[in-house]
């Protein structure tokens, strides 16, 4: 029993994220409590307006007012009591990983794509001047990138849009994060891209003992690469399981639902 | 079968700031017949919407298009003009493309008024109600405004607007790819109603492959503004002939996590539009290309491979 707790990587209890407009307070995310281990592969899965990017957002400490956040607890690593007042910042990039949806949003487009690298290896202190070079090319390498060289000297507009989001993946994941976050990362790639962009990308989760958690409304992704998986309808889960439980033996109504619509013939 | 519209060596091509040409379509050859769906598929960049907007008139274009045995010729406005009142069209962004601030009865009498100028109220309030009602909406949506509806229901909105003016064609620009799954299985379904009810004849334009094999009767498959291959939808994707559709159709993951499918991965990355490969257009990903495909000397046409199915004949005669 100790040695599961240990294990675990993250613990909510009864979290919360509410919006406030004008004079209404719209709830967003509602009581929500779940655990999760160490090496686990964790897929959210809900449609729009379901709480689910709020949700990781709010683990993130990334809610900023007219959002609140509130909670019994939230430990991130074991690390107990993380509060309100907590500064997340001391967390990011070395511990927690975060892959946003749109990749040209998170890159600064006036510094070459090396830059940014170094900006992450200046504030977490990885590797000396000698090494840096020939490790930007190795995490471009290792999320799939033919031609690293170009792309280290390339702005971000000079990217496409699969390009752009592989160099998102090797930022986040440059300092090694224990916990990483992706928020529909493959949204508004092509197929064929999405497909290469997620096997490398599991790839590097796998080898490199990190747990991850993703965010998606693409039912394919978590059935073919996550192991476990929480379902949420306005605001709360609704279901949580192995993979088989909630695409082969899904119990909640809303689940059946929706793995339906996934691959119903309609007539 | 009839032709409604009939598409021969389509190119499009656009000037960039800097000069630099982009090769939108690449001589297109596709019929539409009555009271079909044509499902078009294809990456970012393939040329699915500017075939859809070539039909439309708005953009230049070098070829010929037959629709509804006319030859559209765009300097013809009156003409034009005629041949859009026979073709609605549906877009991908429900919201974006609903006037703020127009009511939706306003909104579905605008293209009305546009085409017959002479109707009366009385007349346009009745077309309006049926159209609603068509869509499984109710009257009182007449009086609201587009930020008071869910995505569903714009979009039901935006197919209303398609068909105010009985169409002989509608063009479906992603119509379904910006609502949720739950969403998207409706409006597929009441597409095909409508279809049947009111004969419609459908030009389907998705990315989603799901979506494709539940509504098209016949698919095209995009690349690099050219048809790879086209047949009918099912034999196109149970025994697809061309490289490029079997890697497409292998990248797409199941919702059932006891299939797993390996992906056929193409070499490279799509080309830019700008810069196109010479000879085959595939020939920069295909994985066994010869010298004539690289270098040129190639006749870029379709082949009956087996009964109504057709494949890019470099392409058929490579593998």
């Amino acid at each position: 029993m100790n040695k599961y707790n240990q294990e675990k990587i993250l613990d909510i209890k009864n979290l919360s994220v509410t919006y406030h407009s004008g004079g209404t307070i719209v709830p967003a995310v509602k009581n929500i409590s779940f655990s999760l281990q160490k090496n686990k592969m964790l897929g959210i899965i809900g449609e729009t307006g379901s709480g689910k990017s709020s949700l990781i957002r709010a683990v993130n400490g990334l809610i900023k007012y007219p959002g609140v956040t509130s909670f019994e607890k939230l430990d991130i690593l074991s690390k107990n009591g993380i509060d309100n007042t907590f500064d997340f910042s001391k967390m990011r990039g070395k511990e927690l990983g975060f892959i946003p949806q749109n990749p040209f949003g998170s890159l600064n487009p006036v510094y070459k794509i090396s830059k940014q690298f170094k900006f992450v290896n200046k504030k977490h202190k990885l590797f000396n001047k000698d090494q840096l070079g020939n490790e930007i090319i190795r995490a471009l390498t290792e999320v799939g990138i033919a031609d690293p060289e170009r792309v280290s000297n390339s702005y971000s507009f000079e990217l496409s849009g699969g390009m752009a989001q592989r160099v998102v993946i090797a930022l986040a994941c440059f300092a090694r994060p224990k916990l990483l976050f992706a928020d529909e990362p493959t949204t508004g790639l092509d197929v064929t891209v999405e497909r290469q962009l997620l096997d490398n990308f599991f790839t590097l989760v796998n080898n490199n003992d990190m747990t991850l958690i993703i965010v998606t409304h693409d039912l394919g992704i978590v059935a073919q690469y996550c192991n476990e998986a929480i379902v949420m309808y306005e605001g709360e889960i609704v279901e949580k399981g192995s993979i088989e439980k909630i695409f082969l033996n899904p119990e909640h109504v809303y689940t059946q639902k929706l793995i339906k619509a996934s691959s119903e013939e309609i007539s | 079968m009839k032709k409604l519209a009939e598409i021969s060596n389509l190119e499009v091509k656009f000037k960039l700031p800097n000069k630099e040409l982009v090769h939108a379509l690449n001589g297109v050859n596709i019929n539409i017949h009555e009271n079909e769906t044509l499902g078009l598929i294809g990456e970012s960049g393939s040329g699915k919407s500017t075939l859809g907007k070539a039909l439309l008139g708005l953009i230049e274009y070098e070829g010929k298009i037959n629709l509804f045995q006319r030859d559209l010729d765009l300097n013809n406005k009156l003409l034009i003009r005629n041949t859009r009142k026979d073709i609605g069209v549906v877009f991908q962004e429900p919201f974006l493309s609903l006037n703020p601030r127009m009511k939706i009865k306003n909104i579905l009498a605008e293209p009305l008024v546009i085409h017959n100028p002479n109707i009366s109220k009385d007349e346009i309030n009745e077309k309006t109600r049926i159209s609603v009602e068509n869509v499984f909406l109710n009257t009182d949506y007449l009086e609201k405004y587009p930020s008071q509806l869910s995505g569903g229901e714009q979009q039901r909105i935006g197919i209303a607007r398609a068909i105010i003016n009985s169409p002989k064609l509608i063009i479906l620009d992603e119509p379904t790819s910006s609502l949720d799954l739950s969403v998207r299985n409706e409006i597929l379904r009441l597409l095909k109603n409508l279809q049947m009810e009111l004969g419609l004849t459908y030009l389907f334009i998705s990315h989603d492959i799901h979506t494709i094999k539940n509504i098209s009767n016949r698919t095209a498959v995009m690349y690099l503004g050219s048809i790879m291959e086209l047949g009918e939808t099912k034999e196109v994707i149970e025994n697809p002939v061309h490289p490029y559709t079997k890697a497409l159709l292998s990248s797409v993951l199941s919702p059932n996590p006891k299939i797993k499918k390996t992906q056929i991965k193409l070499k490279g990355e799509i080309p830019k539009v700008t810069s196109l490969p010479r000879g085959c257009l595939f020939s920069s990903r295909c994985p066994n290309p010869t010298e004539d495909c690289k270098n040129g000397s190639i006749e870029r046409e379709l082949i009956e491979v087996s009964s109504n199915h057709y494949g890019d004949k470099c392409c058929v005669n490579c593998l």
